[in-house]
Parts: C-alpha cells; sequence; structure tokens
C-alpha cells in the first residue's frame, strides 16, 4: 500500500465540506429541526459524525520485526498504538486452511499485545465475531471491554484473505480500540432514570433500555480520556400518540459529569417505501405485480405507524406487524378463517435498504389481495371523484374474506345493509343438474372485487342514491351489473371479467367486448346478462377513444365519463344520454360535445342510443393530431410526418371532405413509424410517415383521418397549407 | 484505495452538480476560423476543415448564435455524410466549412444535422441544392427544426405555413 497524505476519512470529510460549502443554496430544503430535548441534547444531535482519529504513518521496518518488510503501519497518535497493519498479501504467513481463525486472531493479539495496547483478555469472547465478508474474504471483530465493561466503539479487526487453495492470509488488522484505558472516575454512581430523562430535556418520555459502557473521548491534546457512561433509550411515554411522529433516542450520558457524549435520533435516513403484491385481474393469469401499500397500520416495536398514500412511513426497525386497516385506509379486512372482529394482521420484514416489497405469501394470498384490489380501484375512482361525491372513498369499506357461508361459496357480493363486501373462501358449488365445480377463493379474483366494489359505489352515486335515504341500487339492477363489469374493465384496460372463480378455468365469467343489443320484447331476466348490454356499449366507447386519443388519455377520458353519467342517471336505457350531455360539457358546448360521434356509434351498436344514430360521415375532431414538414421540395411539394393520440393509420384527401377513399385523386396514407427518440419522440404521441408527396400548391386544404384498427374514422382534423408572402433563401 | 477511489467520485458527482464552474472563453464573433478554434476546449480533437476547396454551409439562425463552443454539425449530401464539424460564429449565425461531399454533381437534398455531444438538437432539410467547390449554402433559420419532434404542435416550412381549418 502507498503512502498517503491524509487518512481516507479526513480526506473524505475535506473534501464534502469544501463541496457543500461551495454550492449551498439557501432555496434548499433544510433539515427538520427537531423538537424535544435540552439544550445540550440538540448540540449533540446536530453531530453527525464520529470524531476523526489522528492518525499517523510509522514504517513497519522500523519496528525490527520478521518479515516486516511488507507490513505498512499507521499508528494512533491518540494512543500510540498501532492503528492499521496491512500486509502485502503473498509476503504474509499462509495459515492452512481450515484452521481456527477466531483462535488464530486471538494468538495474533497475544503476540502484538504491547504494540496493540491491550491485552489479550480485554475482548468480548463472541463466535459471531468470525464474518464471511465476501467469497474469498473473512473478517474477525473483536469488541473491547475493560474490566468486564465495554468500550464504546472499541474493537480490533483482522482480515484475511481465502487463497485458491483454501490457505488464509492475514492481510490487515484494523486495532479501533483507543489503547491503555485509565478511568478517571472510576466510582461514579450509576444514573437514575429520571436523572436521564431531566439531563436529555426529554418531557413525556420513558427510558426502555440502558446499557453502561466505558466512553472514550479525545483530550484537546489529542489523547484519550475514558469515563463510566450510560446509554439510554428514550421512548415516547404514550405509545398511543400517533399526531405526530415521536421519534426514540439513543443518548449517552456521562455518569461523573451528566455531560452527554453523544445522541441520535432512532430515525432511519430514508422512509420505508412498502409495496406488496397483487393480482391485476385473477390468480389464474398470475398477473400480480407490486404496487406501495397505502394506509395500513404498521406496528414497529412500540411504535405505531400508518403507510402513507404512496406506502411510506418512517419505521425504525425492520420487522413490523402490518394490520390491513389504517385511519385513513379505504378497506379493512376481516379474515374470517382466523377472526370475525379483528382486522386482518400479518408479519413482516422489511428491507433495511427502505424499499420493501411484500409477497401475497407473507400471508394469506386472498387476504392480502382483497385489500390492495379495493385499494386499487378506490385509488383510480378517486381521480375522478371528491370524497364528498362519493363518501366511501374517504369512509372505505369493510372486507370480509374467505368467508364461510355454503351458500355462497364460489361468490362474492356487496351487502347493501351491512356495507361491507363478502368474497367466499374456496369450496364448491352445485348446479340445478347435480353437478358441481370447485372455486377459488374469490379474493385471489380482483375482477371481482372491483365489480363488488362498483356496486358499493353506484349505491352513493346519482340523483336517488342511497346517501338520499333511497334504497340500494334498486333503480336499475341490470346497469348495476354493467356498471360493476365496466368498472372492472377500466381498472384492469381489458373486457374480461372474472377468469379463475372455477378452479383451473381461465375462461372469464363475463365479457364487455361483446355484441349484446337492447330488445324491449326480449329482455334476458338474469340482470348479470342484460348488465352487458350496458358493459358492451361502454367497452366499445373506451375502444374508440383509445383509438383516437391513445391507450393514456382515452381510459383516463372513458373512465372520467362513466364515472360523471353516474352522477347524473339511474338507468342504463338512459346512459347514452347521460353521456352526452356530459361530453357537451353539461351543455355548455350544445348539444353535442367533441365525442358525440363516438359515443353513438358505441351505443347504437347495442342498440342503446335511442333514436339518435350516425352514419360514417359522422367524425369526430382529432385536436391530436398535428403535421409537420420534412421536407419542402419546392413548388408546394412537401413531406409530411404526422402525429396523433392513438390512430392505427392515418389517411388524407384533398379538400375539406368526409370521405377519403385510397382510389380517389390525391390519396394519401401515413402509416406508424417508431419514434427513434432523435426525430421524434414523445410519451403520447404516435408518429406517422407519408407514404406520398403531398401537393399544397395544387390542393391548399388537407383532410386527415384517423382510423382505428378496424379501418373506421375515428377522428379528423382539416388543415390548410398557406403559402408564405416573402420567402427566405431556397 | 477502494475508499479513496469512491470518494472522489463523489466529490466529483457532487462538484457536477454545482455547476458553479463556468468557461471563461468568449468567442470573438469575426466568423474567423482561428478565433472559434482557440476558443474551443481542449477535449475537443476536430479540426477545421482548412482546405481552398471546402464548402461553406451557412446557418443563418439566431438560436445558434453563440453555440460554437457547444454544438457541432454533420452535412450530408447524394449520400455522404461529413465528419462532425466545429462551427464558427457569423454575425448572425455560425457557419461551417466540409470538403468531403460531392461537389458539382446533380442537386440534391441537403440535410444538415446538429449535434450538442451525441445528441442531435436540431435538423434542416433543404432540397434541389447543389454543391459547389469553395462555395457556400445558406440555410435560413426557418428551415432549422429542433428535433426530437413531440407532435405536440404543427410545422410548417419556409414557404408553407399549417393552420387547423375552423
Ligand atoms: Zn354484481
Amino acid at each position: 500500500m502507498k503512502k498517503q497524505n491524509c487518512s481516507q476519512l479526513l480526506c473524505f470529510a475535506l473534501f464534502v465540506l469544501f463541496v457543500f460549502s461551495s454550492c449551498k443554496n439557501s432555496d434548499e430544503p433544510q433539515e427538520p429541526s427537531i423538537m424535544h430535548g435540552s439544550a445540550a441534547l440538540q448540540t449533540k444531535l446536530a453531530v453527525a459524525a464520529a470524531p476523526l482519529r489522528p492518525i499517523g504513518l510509522i514504517a513497519g521496518s522500523s519496528f525490527n520485526l520478521d518479515n516486516s518488510s511488507g507490513m505498512t503501519i499507521t499508528v494512533d497518535m491518540g494512543s500510540n498504538a498501532w492503528y492499521r497493519i496491512t500486509f502485502e498479501t503473498q509476503q504474509a504467513e499462509k495459515i492452512p486452511k481450515g484452521e481456527d481463525l477466531l483462535a488464530y486472531s486471538r494468538g495474533i493479539l497475544a503476540k502484538y499485545s504491547e504494540e496493540l495496547m491491550f491485552l489479550p483478555d480485554e475482548i468480548a469472547e463472541d463466535a459471531s465475531a468470525l464474518h464471511e465478508a465476501d467469497t474469498n474474504l473473512r473478517m474477525v471483530t473483536f469488541q473491547r471491554r475493560f474490566l468486564g465493561v465495554p468500550v464504546h466503539g472499541a474493537f480490533v479487526q483482522f482480515f484475511y484473505n481465502i487463497q485458491d487453495d483454501g490457505s488464509y492470509r492475514l492481510i490487515q488488522i484494523l486495532n479501533n480500540s483507543y489503547g491503555p484505558v485509565k478511568l478517571g472516575s472510576d466510582n461514579a454512581p450509576e444514573l437514575t432514570n429520571a436523572e436521564a430523562l431531566a439531563i436529555a430535556g426529554l418531557d413525556n418520555y420513558k427510558v426502555s433500555q440502558r446499557k453502561e459502557f466505558i466512553q472514550p473521548s479525545t483530550t484537546t491534546e489529542g489523547h484519550y480520556d475514558f469515563s463510566l457512561a450510560t446509554e439510554f433509550e428514550f421512548v415516547p411515554a404514550d405509545v398511543a400518540v400517533t399526531t405526530y411522529n415521536p421519534l426514540s433516542y439513543t443518548v449517552m450520558i456521562d455518569r461523573a459529569t451528566h455531560a452527554i457524549h453523544r445522541a441520535f435520533p432512532n430515525r432511519l435516513d430514508i422512509k420505508q417505501s412498502v409495496s406488496a403484491e397483487s393480482y391485476i385481474k385473477s390468480y389464474i393469469l398470475a398477473d400480480q405485480s407490486y404496487s406501495p401499500l397505502p394506509y395500513v397500520s404498521l406496528l414497529d416495536g412500540a411504535n405505531k405507524l400508518e403507510t402513507d398514500a404512496l406506502g411510506q412511513a418512517d419505521v425504525n426497525g425492520t420487522q413490523v406487524t402490518v394490520t390491513l386497516k389504517g385511519s385513513k385506509s379505504a378497506a379493512g379486512i376481516l379474515d374470517l378463517a382466523v377472526s370475525n372482529n379483528a382486522f386482518a394482521t400479518f408479519a413482516a420484514t422489511l428491507s433495511a435498504d427502505g424499499k420493501s416489497n411484500l409477497t401475497l405469501k407473507n400471508t394469506d394470498p386472498s387476504v392480502l389481495n382483497t385489500y390492495m384490489a379495493i385499494e386499487r380501484v378506490r385509488t383510480l375512482v378517486a381521480k375522478y371523484l371528491s370524497e364528498t361525491e362519493l363518501p366511501l372513498l374517504k369512509t372505505g369499506i369493510l372486507a370480509v374474506v374467505n368467508g364461510n357461508d355454503p351458500a355462497n361459496f364460489c361468490n362474492a357480493y356487496y351487502d347493501p345493509n351491512l356495507k361491507n363486501l363478502y368474497l367466499s373462501k374456496a369450496g364448491a358449488i352445485t348446479f340445478k343438474d347435480g353437478t358441481s365445480q370447485k372455486c377459488e377463493s374469490t379474493g385471489l379474483i380482483s375482477d371481482a372485487i372491483y365489480h363488488e366494489w362498483g356496486h358499493a359505489m353506484d349505491d352513493q352515486l346519482g340523483p336517488t342514491n342511497i346517501i338520499k335515504g333511497n334504497g340500494p341500487g334498486g333503480k336499475d339492477r341490470a346497469y348495476g351489473e354493467g356498471i360493476g363489469d365496466t368498472l372492472s374493465a377500466l381498472t384492469t384496460r381489458t373486457s374480461t371479467i372474472g377468469e379463475g372463480l372455477f378452479v383451473g378455468d381461465k375462461r372469464p365469467l363475463r365479457n364487455a367486448q361483446n355484441t349484446a343489443r337492447y330488445n324491449a320484447g326480449s329482455i334476458n331476466t338474469d340482470e348479470h346478462v342484460q348488465g352487458l348490454i350496458f358493459s358492451g356499449s361502454f367497452w366499445d366507447l373506451y375502444t374508440n377513444f383509445t383509438a383516437l386519443y391513445g391507450v393514456e388519455k382515452g381510459a383516463d377520458l372513458a373512465t372520467n365519463y362513466f364515472l360523471k353519467h353516474l352522477q347524473i342517471n339511474e338507468s342504463y336505457l338512459t346512459a347514452y344520454d347521460a353521456l352526452v350531455l356530459v361530453d357537451s360539457g353539461n351543455g355548455a358546448l350544445g348539444t353535442k360535445g367533441p365525442n358525440y360521434c363516438n359515443i353513438t356509434r358505441a351505443f347504437q351498436a347495442h342498440n342503446l342510443s335511442g333514436t339518435a344514430t350516425v352514419a360514417d360521415d359522422c367524425i369526430d375532431a382529432d385536436t391530436s393530431l398535428k403535421v409537420r414538414v420534412d421536407l419542402d421540395s419546392g413548388d408546394g411539394k412537401l413531406s409530411l410526418l404526422a402525429s396523433a393520440g392513438g390512430a392505427t393509420k392515418i389517411i388524407a384527401c384533398p379538400g375539406a371532405v368526409k370521405v377519403c377513399a385510397a382510389s380517389g385523386m390525391g390519396y394519401i396514407e401515413m402509416t406508424v413509424t417508431n419514434p427513434d427518440g432523435k426525430l421524434t419522440a414523445s410519451k403520447v404521441n404516435r408518429f406517422y410517415t407519408a407514404q406520398g408527396t403531398f401537393d399544397v400548391k395544387a390542393n391548399p386544404v388537407y383532410s386527415f383521418f384517423s382510423l382505428d384498427a378496424k379501418g373506421v374514422k375515428v377522428g379528423m382534423k382539416t388543415l390548410n397549407f398557406k403559402a408564405k408572402a416573402s420567402t427566405l433563401g431556397n | 484505495m477502494r475508499l479513496i477511489f469512491i470518494t472522489t467520485l463523489i466529490v466529483a458527482g457532487l462538484s457536477a452538480g454545482c455547476e458553479k464552474y463556468q468557461s471563461g472563453f468568449k468567442l470573438s464573433r469575426s466568423g474567423d476560423v482561428s478565433a472559434a478554434t482557440a476558443g474551443q476546449p481542449s477535449h475537443v480533437a476536430n479540426v477545421p476543415v482548412t482546405s481552398a476547396s471546402a464548402v461553406e454551409i451557412q446557418l443563418l439562425s439566431s438560436k445558434l448564435v453563440g453555440s460554437e463552443s457547444k454544438y457541432k454539425s454533420v452535412a450530408k449530401f447524394g449520400g455522404v455524410a461529413s465528419a462532425k464539424s466545429i462551427l464558427s460564429a457569423l454575425s448572425s449565425g455560425v457557419s461551417f466549412k466540409v470538403d468531403t461531399l460531392p461537389t458539382g454533381a446533380k442537386p440534391d437534398v441537403l440535410t444538415i444535422e446538429i449535434y450538442d455531444g451525441d445528441q442531435l438538437k436540431f435538423i434542416a432539410k433543404q432540397a434541389n441544392t447543389k454543391l459547389s467547390k469553395a462555395g457556400s449554402v445558406v440555410i435560413n433559420d426557418c428551415a432549422i427544426l429542433q428535433v426530437p419532434w413531440d407532435g405536440a404542435a404543427s410545422d410548417g416550412s419556409c414557404h408553407w405555413t399549417i393552420e387547423e381549418a375552423k
């Protein structure tokens, strides 16, 4: 190892100080001030780092040792003890494979006791001292003690490299043991807990733990002093306090002088971000993914915490108890397999790096999945409706998982009287013909949970909602079923609902992508089947919107319209009119809003648009459609690029037209090109390249049409090309 | 040694985040190649084209004024691309010289790409362009388009504007 001018630690500290002082910006957020404790505690809390050791370098050869040529030794100037001894790996003594490294290390300690400046028996006997740091590195760490009392932060460490043949070589000794201990006052009386709390100035705190130490400190001359001190853990006296985030503190207090040696708040620098696994649709599709675990209670030792909307909490430890109910939670889970009156709870180990992913296997998967599914659909709906509009968002809902009523196996339901969701445990259902089917726990089928939550939501929306004293869901039961299926489809962005209800059966229970038509003369009396007429209409609307605006914006608009129309409508037979009204800005845009054609076309296909019908020439505006001249070849000949939200293809025809046939004069097709990030790049738009040249001198007006995957015109835009008055250069 | 290395990296990272340091040089606006060369940071390996027969390409764009130390340009013509060239200052834009493109040939599309490091920042395409030895080509501001295009708005050309019909 090369000689260094300053110790590594010192170099690091200086650089960091320099950097921070040179670019500290007063606008940066400041560390939150700590509100508790005496001035002495505050001062020590402000010191984040341990004091530095004064280190000097001494050439190994000056020690006149055997095989010393390969050694580099630095000395702790505070004690004159050897601080770090490094050995050239290949010159160090070869230690046979299988050697007891603890015993070997103790042997070295005895051999160099004088240089390391403490006696071999001044170490704690600890079998865990051996650490397999890496595949080829072993470390032995002995904690330093004096008269049986641990010297705080004092240890000696041995580093062994494992050679290819399994033998070891000692490569480094780090002696962080502070040299000979001499206690200034070895009979200072022990502190009482009350004294310690008074010194720290912590009101409403209590001592949870205490431990005696010998505390080294550095004198102004750079030597070490030692004194008896006690380390206290202070925790809030009232553990139920949750209105603020109570900190616990670790404080080392000198027994003789009552000075605070060191203090720090017991809080990780980083928040814990807790995510949990759940099925987007169903266990049978194995479509599980992680998302934040919001608003659950976490018990961290005596500390009661709650995760926030992002699943974050200031957790001290890594062992926590999760309860699937928090004060802000929109869901509370009762696992009937465990208890019918206590919220579901499970133990979890959080990751020390602050990012924890809890798997479905952390507990009964149907229990965690139900919580997460409720949160997923609630989070979606909360983007569009306020808590005033939909109190369910705030009050939450109780979900009973592993329901054990044999009459309701293979079922999930919303109980409007108890206002809870019921998810059956795994069981079987027997049909009228005597055949039976086995079912999984419905808590594993997220689609079912979204659907049932949709019923609870439906009850609270609309002019005759349950909050106004009206009966539950009763206005139109088929509409209610269609609403539940549509909400599920919008949540998962898939049309299928309920895969996996029957064990091993991946077929969906229902599908919103359908051709069900309303026929007044032939109404299916099963409300679930009848509900397909509405869900089918709305899924077509969703498809039209995503084809025009792209998936993100289209799904956003469809979900918004779905929830808005539920606030003004009570029957699926009038849903179309309500949607047209919503689209028109409640009439602000006239009788027809910007999406009139696409809404009408969707509902018309299911015979739900009443007397309104649209023909092929009803085409909504595509506001997302834009073009850019890629090359102006002169004389009005332009190569164009286009951009739009979701069109599968764009076609263009000269003039302000509604018909644009491939056989027509001047017809140009524009096909999707992948944004290369250089010429085109967007998170929301697609790009298209023209397969022909536009002649804007001959045709100063072009109509552009956005087509969906079936070639239906879902949007259009007419553009005027105007010659500039003055033409520079080319 | 390992710790030292990590330390250095952290310090370098923090320093970069500060952005207090500004390069001290200012370029003259004379448009003379040697002045621009003097202004180049030492790590720029490219040397200006000095061949007497080189074609000068002028980019008359206020958005490129003062960008000589930042951007480099590539010209493409007749299926040939020039090396990345450094820019010289003009009173109302920048210019650069290329001597590897076919001259005297039939007119073609001249494509200019302006890079910040490896990142393409602007593109200009000019149709029906002819290059001649020791000649110069002028590209106007209206032809110099920022890239990548995000599709948020329509963009016309030097001769045509695009308007949405009411
Ligand atoms: Zn239902």
